[in-house]
């Protein structure tokens, strides 16, 4: 183990040598972890794991059940504590272990209460918990944490691309919309005809026009449309109409959806503008516009600007609504969206579970915003590598949703995505399937064949078919997901990356080698147009790429790419992310084989 | 039961390996720990042994028929604990001690006045049974056993918990000791549960509250006989934790301040800890205990309220914990770094401690160096900081901006801060403010000045921190 001076505290080795340290010294004890990422404690235990074998240490670990009562809780903690005689044993889950509905200080009673059966057993005990259950335990077991002797926090933050939180989608056909655009640019040009103002042409008729077609994701559509009217909608920003900032967020978040922000900044500037002038800061309708205004800035990347107009929304919204309204529950929801990206999951898991509570308290636990709520905390669970944490709210989430809005539901579908791909992270493949296949018969029902969320789920099952070794299946499959998202989204759209990214990897596994080289090579383009040199899509091409030239015994190639794609690993998604590790033993391998020759 | 971990080393420290050994969190216990470790300077700084004070009203009231009642109080980590071992000891020719845990044996939520006398029944019956040899006699049981018995057509216990339940004594035999040790089992097991007992059991048993406490009466009469026949003692109970933060304050004045007659009614001698904030609140008139037998242990303080270094009390820590560990341990002149960062709070010292010499053996050093410490500091400062915060759970929660308001009043030294109300008790319970003796002043823990710092609350070069 390296000195500690060189080694900083709270990090990764730190923790794990501290763990290593106490272990040699005690027979028994309880050490408590703070941790915020899943994959930093992962690491931990590999160090210690290490470390106590060479010490001849046994090493245990326990995973609490999720969604017990109390009592259930004790008993199968301690249950789990009498399989082991002796040695250290690693206990996790403490924060998905309560049942919904109980009051966490009731649980954490049971916790503390009991802590004499825990304590008495000759085990070394490593408890971790999250920020967001330390918080709460400090002040509802205290005799219990007053036990726990090394107290240790780890910090390493570990950044992991932003996930694709999965929020309310419209149950609208694609094929309906087409023909309700149609109607309303009819509409239009008959009012335009007959002189109406710019301000009700745009807010009655291509507003709608062009929202419907966000709604259903048709973006090629809606770009056609946008420059249809760029002439028209370039006058907009000037008009001088007392109620026009609804209509320029409107506008501006359709620039927003096409991934045009610099156009949409000055629109929502504008509103946010109007609203504090005609409403004065302490009002609703500006704390919306401070929230649109942050929604922007979030996706642009200008975090800090957006955490403090986020602030500022949440701060109106609970003077004028009190802290347990559910619009309050709305912003603290953005907000923790915004520090996921962030990657300060701490701060959002404690955000999304107040936010839940808000939501259960005041809409009832089986409302749909509710459902949202498991739905995003089941996200940064598996984007922190909890999968185990996650899974639980998924199953929860999609239960709610089916009984609220029908199993056929387009939000069912994605509930079904969203856990199938938590199976196909485990290997749990029969059970993804399953659910895919689930998945896009719903999307295909309700959203029409060629939608892009069909395109997804497409995409979704031919990866699961490609790592079962199912490629004839595959294909297809990628091929037809292509095609949708070329036609609707447009072909050089960040998607469409994806897509051939996945359709090279299953040539890549066919051994089709020149063929993967092509679809690499055109989606690494793409994404470092579309988002930046840096992003970690190009690095996953880039390594994707290596790995290709890798195995054709092109290793000088392949070294250059795995270095490329390391360094914007490591400053995107931090040094312990599974991708940064893979990339790092990718070349670490590449190197070892150039030695060789 | 102690805190889990490793046994308490008796000799001082000589090797950064030994430190987890002496420097354990747990009060001293046992007379060897005190001998080994116990200094008599840390209450010459803080104004005087309060035991000698309770050690003088117990020999007093021994032989007398007036009982000695007294309450001990002070902030969470200043060793009463500690200071009671050690009077336990003391006093053991004269007194045996019944000592418990209000955090261990009652339910710190739900409990009512009557389990703690209940409690004290069984604790006293079936003691002087284990040291004297037999039971109390049968009339004094019978009295119990009836008491009982008139309620269990109108009670219904607890059927699901599924928590262990303490044996009794063990007696197989169907004789009246035997039911009623049996009874004491159960009792005991619905008072560590109450909050699965139905309400109306409650209400009908403090209904008939003076006649259990008559029943007492007795029972403690012919224990102490029967303790005084054997060896001259006579029975003392010490039941601390009252005021530990997990207690419902709630129920803790409905105790001492609805039920306080309880205390003042039963024949024994008792030391019971009492929240300081009950003592500061208005209620504190009704307290069943008199101002001169109500006893406060402060903090040791490491500063003065003008935020000058107090050399006296720092040099008072020095030798507790040059007691329990070779003090070249440290470069340079750490040890005061140490002993400035915990407030004078020995438990906080001794986590401080702990950390870094693991920080030390880690890089294979041995002896702890500044950048050891700091790393230790910032560690604990940063379980401050999020004491700081609001507790979820609490019903009348306090806005960390009242916080800062207070803590800056006191910072100061205001009059107006030295008033004693939620806020403060908030400040108090988590150690950010501390109490002194002498005057009586409050202060502001030096890491907490740190955080106000740190935060613009309080100015850059505000002295009162860590060095």
């Amino acid at each position: 183990m390296a000195p500690s001076d060189l080694v900083p505290m709270g990090s990764i080795a730190d923790i794990s040598a501290r763990l290593l340290l106490w272990s040699k010294q005690a027979v028994q004890g309880l050490a408590r972890v703070e941790f915020s990422s899943e994959f930093s404690r992962q690491q931990v235990l590999t160090l210690l794991r290490a470390g106590l074998e060479q010490e001849r240490i046994p090493f245990a670990e326990v995973q609490l059940p999720t969604y017990a009562e109390p009592m259930e809780v004790v008993d199968d903690l301690l249950a789990q504590l009498d399989r082991q005689a002796s040695g250290v044993v690693s206990i996790h889950g403490f924060s998905t272990a309560f049942r919904a509905g109980i009051p966490l200080e009731e649980a954490m009673y049971a916790l503390n209460f009991n802590r004499e059966r825990f304590a008495e057993r000759p085990l070394r005990q490593i408890w971790w918990m999250t920020p967001a259950f330390y918080d709460a335990a400090q002040f509802a077991m205290p005799d219990l944490m007053s036990w726990f002797n090394p107290r240790l926090r780890l910090t390493e933050a570990v950044v992991v691309e932003p996930q694709d939180l999965m929020v309310a989608e419209s149950t609208t056909n694609i094929d309906d919309v087409r023909q309700r655009v149609a109607y309303l640019i009819q509409r239009f040009e008959q009012g335009q005809r007959a002189g109406a103002s710019a301000a009700d042409l745009l807010k009655f008729y291509l507003l709608p026009a062009l929202e419907s077609l966000a709604e259903v994701k048709a973006q090629k559509g809606l770009q056609d449309l946008t420059s249809q009217f760029e002439g028209f909608l370039s006058q907009i920003p000037a008009l001088d109409v007392p109620d026009l900032a609804t209509s320029l967020e409107r506008l501006g978040r359709l620039y927003q959806i096409q991934g045009r922000y610099g156009e949409a900044e000055p629109l929502v500037q504008k509103a946010l503008k109007l609203r504090l002038s005609l409403c004065g800061e302490d009002h609703l309708d500006s704390a919306a516009s401070l929230n649109n205004l942050a929604a922007l800035y979030t996706l642009q990347g200008r975090y800090s600007e957006a955490e403090s107009l986020y602030a500022r929304s949440l701060k109106i919204a609970e003077r004028q609504l009190g802290v347990d309204h559910h619009n309050v529950a709305k912003s603290l929801n953005n907000l923790a969206t915004l520090y996921t990206f962030q990657g300060r999951y701490s701060e959002a898991e404690s955000l999304y579970i107040r936010s839940l509570g808000i939501r259960e308290r005041q809409l009832g636990g089986d409302h749909s915003d509710v459902a949202n709520s498991l739905n995003n905390l089941a996200a940064l669970y598996t984007s922190q590598g909890r999968y185990s944490e996650a899974e639980p709210l998924y199953v929860r989430s999609l239960k709610i949703r089916e009984r609220q809005l029908g199993g056929d539901h387009s939000d069912v579908a994605q509930s079904l995505n969203n856990l199938a791909d938590l199976y196909r992270t485990q290997e749990r493949y029969s059970e993804a399937e399953l659910l895919h296949v689930r998945a896009l018969a719903i999307q295909e029902q309700q959203l029409g064949a060629d939608h892009p969320d069909v395109a997804k789920s497409l995409n979704n099952l031919a990866n699961l078919y490609r790592m079962q070794g199912r490629y004839s299946e595959a294909e297809p499959l990628h091929v037809r997901a292509l095609a949708i998202q070329e036609q609707q989204l447009g072909a050089d759209h960040p998607d469409v990356a994806k897509s051939l990214n996945d359709l090279a990897l299953l040539y890549d596994s066919e051994e089709r080698y020149n063929e993967a080289e092509l679809l690499y090579r055109q989606s690494l383009k793409i994404s470092e147009r579309q988002l930046g040199e840096d992003h970690p899509a190009v690095a996953t091409s880039l390594n994707n790429l290596g790995k290709l030239y890798d195995s054709q015994g092109h290793y000088r190639e392949a070294e250059s790419l795995y270095e490329r794609s390391l360094k914007i690993m490591e400053n995107s998604l931090g040094i312990a992310h599974p991708d940064t590790i893979t990339t790092r033993s990718n070349l670490a391998s590449v190197l070892r084989k150039m030695s060789g020759q | 039961m102690d805190i889990p971990g490793p046994k308490l080393q008796t000799t001082p420290a000589t090797i950064l390996e030994d430190v987890y050994k002496t420097l354990r969190p747990e009060p001293l216990q046992k007379p060897e720990e005190l001998t080994a470790f116990y200094k008599a300077a840390l209450n010459e700084t803080r104004g005087g042994d309060q035991m000698k004070r309770l050690r003088l009203g117990l020999s007093r009231a021994y032989g007398d028929v007036v009982p000695f009642k007294a309450c001990l109080m002070g902030h969470p980590g200043v060793g009463k604990s500690t200071e009671l071992s050690r009077l336990i000891v003391e006093i053991e020719p004269e007194f045996q001690t019944i000592r418990f845990s209000a955090t261990s044996v009652l339910d710190p939520v739900n409990f009512r006045p009557l389990d703690v006398l209940l409690i004290m029944m069984i604790e006293v019956a079936e003691q002087t049974a284990k040291l004297v040899g037999t039971p109390p006699s049968a009339s004094c049981l019978r009295k119990i056993w009836d008491w009982f018995a008139v309620e269990t057509s109108s009670r219904t216990m607890q059927s699901e918990s599924k928590a262990g339940v303490e044996a009794g004594a063990g007696v197989k035999s169907d004789s009246l000791w035997a039911q009623v040790l049996g009874l004491f089992a159960n009792l005991k097991g619905e008072i560590r549960f109450a909050s699965a007992r139905e309400d109306k059991v409650v209400e009908y048993r403090l209904s008939r509250l003076d006649d259990l406490i008559e029943a007492v009466n007795e029972l403690l009469d012919e224990c102490t006989r029967l303790l005084q026949t054997l060896n001259r003692q006579e029975w003392l109970f010490i039941g601390e934790d009252f005021d530990k933060p997990r207690m419902d304050p709630k129920r803790v004045s409905e105790l001492f301040i609805t039920y306080g007659n309880i205390f003042q009614d039963l024949r024994t001698h008792l030391i019971f800890s009492v929240p300081i904030a009950l003592y500061y609140s208005v209620g504190a008139s009704q307290l069943p205990f008199s101002p001169s037998c109500s006893f406060i242990i402060p903090d040791t303080p490491v500063y003065t309220q003008d935020h000058l270094p107090n050399e006296q009390g720092r040099e008072a820590i020095r030798t507790v914990l040059a007691a329990r560990m070779n003090l070249d341990l440290f470069e340079d002149d750490q040890v005061t770094q140490f002993i400035v960062a915990s407030g004078g709070n020995l438990r906080d010292l001794f986590t401080l401690v702990s950390y870094a010499a693991d920080s030390a053996i880690l890089r294979e050093a041995d002896k702890i160096s500044a950048n050891d410490a700091l790393g230790a500091i910032n560690n604990l400062r940063s379980d401050y900081k999020r004491r700081l915060g609001q507790s979820p759970f609490s019903p009348d929660p306090v806005p960390y901006s009242e916080k800062v308001t207070l803590l800056q009043q006191i910072y100061a030294g205001r009059e107006d801060g030295q008033i004693t109300n939620p806020a403060m008790y908030s400040l108090l319970g988590t150690r950010a403010v501390q109490e002194f003796n002498g005057k009586r002043w409050f202060g502001v823990h030096p890491l907490v000045v740190d955080i106000l710092k740190e935060q613009g609350h309080l100015q850059e070069d505000a002295e009162g921190g860590t060095l």
